[in-house]
């Protein structure tokens, strides 16, 4: 078992080494421009870059993990979107629900829609999986501790750290219950759940207690003496510049794209194909690949690391 | 007065996200999706802006990562029974044991940290919202009772695993789903409503079963913890 | 100086009069909740500062009152250190966690950077640096904290019983950390300590603390053991009790020195075989008539391997019977707490068999083998959740035995434990030691088979442990079968009757304490110790008075002018 438990994994490679702040402006770009484009070509040209970043960077297993958990929400987005829209006009079939309701028509547009926003959703839970999966929690807190005096940023970390404390102490709590004769695996639902008062109980008193002891070694250790300062946070390498150059490159296309109407799609009243400005959607594809072609060059070459 | 300023900025904010996604396209041909995610960044940046301006004690910090921590690992990995979900029962009687604002954070806190293991996606914000709601509203029940009383928070309670639901689909459907009104957002609520309604059986059970017993731990806690001074 | 608590009516310290000096290395003694806590966080300025209260009369730090300096200036003067380190430890990383306390008091993050390297390099703990504090032991932890503190360089460290819940090698690295520190950069060290055996010799000066009031302040050992023979003889190590036991005038504090004396009293001859023959006394003939009976625990070649692949146990085989009190010992990791689980049922072997009262126990429930096997963990707290010790003792019975006289058995048993004075009581506000004993009211209360205890003496204090070994030797009079895991040589040497050497998950040896012990260089009393090559089989404290008294009764017989000659003398 993981100690940590966190679902951030540690890998040797250059998506790992970047600055947090990078990945995490990565994973912003591509879901902002995710949902101001409709258009199914650019959200492909979106899904693309952020699939070759996973891949790379080692995670294509929990990638998988993600997709496989989207397709319920997938199919979901698809029912709600055919039963409620009235606006197309291909009609595929009328489905009588109930007798004496008004029967439903349901679209071809309505179900194009639901495979447009589908792969939105396939967009979205691609860059959400490599925050989860390439960001360290801890680096990206201490990279944003400075905000404000600090205080939710400290919550947030001595909540982090008290997670697998508590998971520890949560399951010898629950052997001990059992060895007093307290079995929490028989009896109804409602038996069983009642069955964990002690055990809930125990590591509610002794967590708060240690909640006091933690205050008094946050106290003895100088927090609220005064002014903190900030130890150096991660270093920022050629690489990230590289990176959030391209980053820019990209948003800028996004934006441009978005504003010349090239991003939007008719879906309705009937789909009509319609597409412009490839050269920009290239620029801009290009650009989010940056990171894979970095990490490919890295395994390619060994001094190529340490150059960028 | 500090924590009027935050309910009050909080109920703008809230009042701001309804009307970006009122249906019927009162702002205009705006892009719904995008503007909710904004106005729930915001919201959520204004509230912990409010904590970070505030003068909480060392323990009261302490405190709130504590039970946070408790709450996501209930969400995690507490349960022998699948389903159900003790963490909004925690945060909801912390809530209305210390207040609104500790309500608010331990909601927040909880659905960011819990994600931090379960894995974060688009979702994560929408659960800080919600399950900080939770926590505020079970604050202003505790304020509004001088002495506990079961049945309301029971009641509170078993209402606020719908209101979660509702929040959180808010997610997908201001996104993914067109057109945008009162009839598909109410598809949405249905699709839902069995998980919801595991979910309010759960809290039913808990704030049934551990309600009282939970107060008054909780306020054993208060009550030591009002003796440090800093 | 006078100080109490927020809601508190007696005082935690009365009128202490104090002066410590620079580089001193000051060890403050005495049986918990005496206040050596409270004196530590007053010295620190927690009290009032952090914990609230009313504290009268003044502190001064360099003569300046601790009241007039702010917060951030103190902490550089002074670091504390409590207790548990679990409790302390507030980051994910190692590294983050010894930068914490440099941010708060606003050090420039170069001088961080230098900081931490220092700190982790005095400390052995460079190659943690970048590891999550969850993955370290206990007494890395402690290392931890210790290097959390040290980081910022106060002059002055406070340490609340550090070592308190390590096991004793852990524990040994953090005191000789400690010692050089103050040998080598002139620490003044303040170090509240209970395993006084360990760390006696270490200090210049010791503190004997009473009721809130230093009872006791003494530089020079000699006096304090005279201090301590007409007042608390218990707050002495064990070889130490021995000399004074026999009212010799100088008594020695360590191994060596006791040695020495022996040696002049007794140059040549080994003293052994009349008295180790002797000796036993009651255990033997107990072990003689339970030799016909069932043995209630019966371990057949077990195997167990845990789900990850590490093979813990192998091919153990032991046996137990009613009445028998025996301990697992061995070095960390060796398995001894995975036989207690494998025993109670939350592990099963994955070969062999394990009989408890004769019956298999492969397919019966946790729940329901815990009606003839009790179990205590280290930690007492996990045991306590209702608001009344009363009811803590009811709710074993309500689950375990007979669902009649609930009422009348709980108050037979927090009698017999003595809680009756405690029933009304919050468990969760009483003290350590006091919180163990309602967690063994509670376990015992449906009166077990077989009593499993997981180092049951950690953290507490002399008091507490004696208090701890007569209610085991109770129970093992009347026939319950007691097994232990402990690192506690002196606690099993006093009161247990056989022990079980594990290593690397198998059983290495076992036998009577008597021969266990004696034989053993690491696993041995401080008075075995001391007659090593003089007398075999001195386990005992009191086999050990008994054979002083001999040697000097036999010396004097011989020549009884130089009795007093040797620095010594008899009553």
């Amino acid at each position: 078992m993981n100690e940590t438990m966190l679902s951030y994994r540690v890998k040797d490679n250059l998506i790992h080494s970047l600055h947090p702040l990078t990945t995490l402006s990565y994973v912003l770009v591509i879901t902002i421009l995710s949902l101001i484009f409709y258009h199914p070509i650019y959200l492909a040209a979106l899904l693309l870059p952020a699939a070759l970043v996973i891949v790379s960077s080692g995670h294509y297993k929990e990638w998988s993990i993600y997709l496989k958990l989207s397709v319920s929400l997938i199919i979901l987005i698809a029912v709600l979107n055919m039963v409620f829209s009235r606006e197309g006009e291909t009609i595929l079939f009328t489905l009588q629900l109930l007798p004496g309701m008004a029967p439903l028509d349901l679209s071809l547009e309505a179900l194009a829609f639901a495979a447009g926003m589908g792969l939105r959703l396939l967009v979205i839970i691609t860059a959400f999986c490599l925050y989860s999966q390439a960001i360290d929690p801890d680096r990206i807190l201490r990279a944003v501790a400075g905000l404000g005096k600090g205080k939710t940023v400290l919550a947030i970390i001595l909540a982090t750290r008290l997670f697998p404390q508590f998971l520890r102490d949560y399951r010898r709590i629950m052997e001990i219950s059992q060895c007093r004769g307290v079995d929490p695996y028989h009896g109804n639902l409602w038996q069983r759940t009642g069955r964990l008062k002690p055990v809930i109980s125990v590591l509610f008193s002794s967590s708060l207690e240690q909640a006091l002891e933690l205050a008094e070694s946050m106290y003895a250790r100088g927090y609220g003496s005064g002014e903190r300062s900030q130890r150096q946070a991660d270093l920022w390498h050629p690489r990230d510049f590289l990176i959030l150059l391209a980053l820019i490159i990209a948003f800028f296309c996004g934006i441009l794209a978005y504003g010349q109407g090239w991003t939007a799609f008719n879906y309705y009243p009937r789909l009509s194909w319609e597409f412009s400005g490839s050269s920009i959607l290239t620029l801009m594809t290009l650009s989010l690949a940056i990171p894979s072609v970095l990490n490919w060059g890295c395994k390619r070459s060994n001094s190529f690391l340490s150059k960028i | 007065m500090q924590l009027r300023i935050s309910l009050i900025s909080l109920g703008l904010l809230g009042l701001l996200l309804l009307l970006s996604i009122w249906p019927g396209r009162s702002l205009g041909n705006w892009n719904w999706g995008l503007l909710a995610a904004t106005i729930l960044t915001v919201a959520l940046a204004g509230f912990f802006w409010q904590f970070e301006r505030r003068r909480n004690s060392i323990v009261q910090l302490s405190f709130i990562a504590t039970i946070s921590s408790l709450a996501a690992l209930s969400r995690v990995a507490f349960v022998p029974i699948a389903g159900l979900q003790p963490a909004s029962f925690i945060i909801m009687i912390s809530g209305y044991v210390f207040g609104s604002q500790t309500g608010f954070l331990v909601g927040a806190i909880t659905a960011l940290v819990s994600n931090f293991f379960l894995g974060q996606g688009p979702w994560t914000p929408w659960q800080m919202l919600a399950w900080g709601i939770c926590g505020l509203l079970a604050g202003c029940l505790g304020q509004a009772l001088s002495a506990f009383r079961l049945l309301p928070f029971v009641f509170l309670c078993t209402f606020s695993a719908f209101l979660f639901g509702w929040i959180t689909n808010i997610s997908y459907w201001s996104s993914f789903v067109h057109p945008l009104n009162w009839s598909s957002y109410l598809g949405s609520c249905i699709a839902s409503f069995p998980f919801d309604l595991i979910h309010a059986a759960g809290n039913l059970a808990f704030s049934l079963l551990f309600g009282t017993h939970f107060y008054q731990l909780l306020f054993r806690f208060q009550r030591k913890m009002s003796g440090y001074s800093k | 100086m006078s100080y109490s608590y927020p809601d508190e009516k007696e005082p935690a310290l009365k009128k202490i009069n104090l002066t410590l000096n620079e580089g001193e290395f000051v060890l403050l003694s005495g049986v918990s909740g005496c206040g050596k806590t409270t004196l530590l966080r007053a010295i620190a300025g927690l009290v009032p500062d952090f914990h609230g209260g009313h504290l009268a009369g003044a502190i001064y730090l360099d003569r300046i009152p601790l009241t007039r300096i702010p917060h951030r200036q103190r902490l550089l003067k002074t670091g504390i250190v409590f207790q548990e380190a679990e409790r302390q430890l507030l980051m994910n990383t190692v590294e983050a966690e010894i930068a914490f306390a440099l941010e708060n008091l606003g050090f420039p993050p170069a001088l961080i950077k230098r900081r931490i390297m220092e700190v982790a390099a005095a400390l052995d703990l460079t190659d943690c640096l970048p590891q999550a504090t969850a993955t370290l032991s206990g007494g890395q932890k402690q290392k931890v904290v210790l290097a959390s503190i040290l980081a910022w360089e106060p002059e002055i460290l406070l340490l609340d019983e550090p070592t308190s819940q390590l096991d004793p090698v852990a524990a040994e690295q953090i005191l000789n950390s400690i010692r050089r520190l103050n040998e080598d950069s002139g620490l003044t060290v303040i170090l509240a300590e209970q395993r006084l055996e360990r760390c006696f010799h270490l200090a210049d000066r010791v503190l004997v603390m009473k009721n809130g009031a230093i009872a006791c302040d003494e530089q020079s050992f000699d006096k304090l053991s005279h201090w301590a023979v007409k007042n608390e003889t218990s707050c002495l190590p064990p070889v130490a009790r021995l000399f004074a036991g026999c009212a010799f005038s100088k008594i020695p504090a360590s191994i060596k020195e006791g040695r020495g004396v022996l040696r002049s009293l007794a140059p040549q001859g080994d003293f052994s075989p009349s008295f180790s023959a002797a000796s036993p006394g009651l255990g033997n003939k107990l072990d003689a008539e339970r030799s016909f009976e069932q043995p209630v625990v019966e371990v057949e070649k077990v195997w167990f391997r845990y789900p990850e692949g590490k093979e813990v146990l192998k091919d153990i085989s032991f046996n137990l019977k009613a009445g028998e009190f025996a301990v697992l010992m061995g070095p960390n990791g060796a398995g001894k707490s995975t036989i207690l689980k494998n025993l109670n049922g939350l592990l099963r072997p994955g070969r062999g068999k394990i009989k408890i009262c004769g019956r298999d126990s492969k397919g019966v429930p946790v729940a329901e083998l815990a009606n003839s096997i009790a179990y205590l963990s280290q930690n007492p707290d996990d045991y306590l959740f209702l608001p009344t010790v009363r009811e803590e003792v009811k709710f074993s019975l309500q689950y375990l035995a007979g669902k009649d006289d609930i009422d009348s058995r709980s108050d037979q048993v927090l009698q017999r434990f003595g809680l009756c004075r405690l029933a009304q009581l919050n468990p969760r506000d009483l003290s350590s030691g006091e919180r163990q004993k309602v967690a063994l009211a509670a376990v015992l209360a449906s009166e077990p088979r077989v009593l499993l205890l997981d180092e049951p003496t950690r953290g507490l204090d002399y008091r507490h442990k004696e208090e701890l070994g007569r209610i085991l030797l109770e129970m093992q009079a009347e026939g319950t079968a007691i097994l232990m895991v402990s690192h506690d040589v002196e606690f099993v040497a006093e009161y247990a009757a056989k022990v079980i050497f594990i290593t690397d998950g198998s059983l290495l040896c076992s036998g009577s304490k008597y021969d266990m012990l004696s034989s053993s260089t690491f696993y041995s009393p401080q008075v075995t110790k001391v007659f090593r090559g003089i007398a075999q089989g001195i386990v005992t404290l009191e086999q050990a008075q008994e054979l002083l008294q001999r040697i000097l009764y036999h010396r004097q017989e011989a020549i009884p002018r130089l009795a007093g000659n040797a620095g010594t003398g008899e009553k």
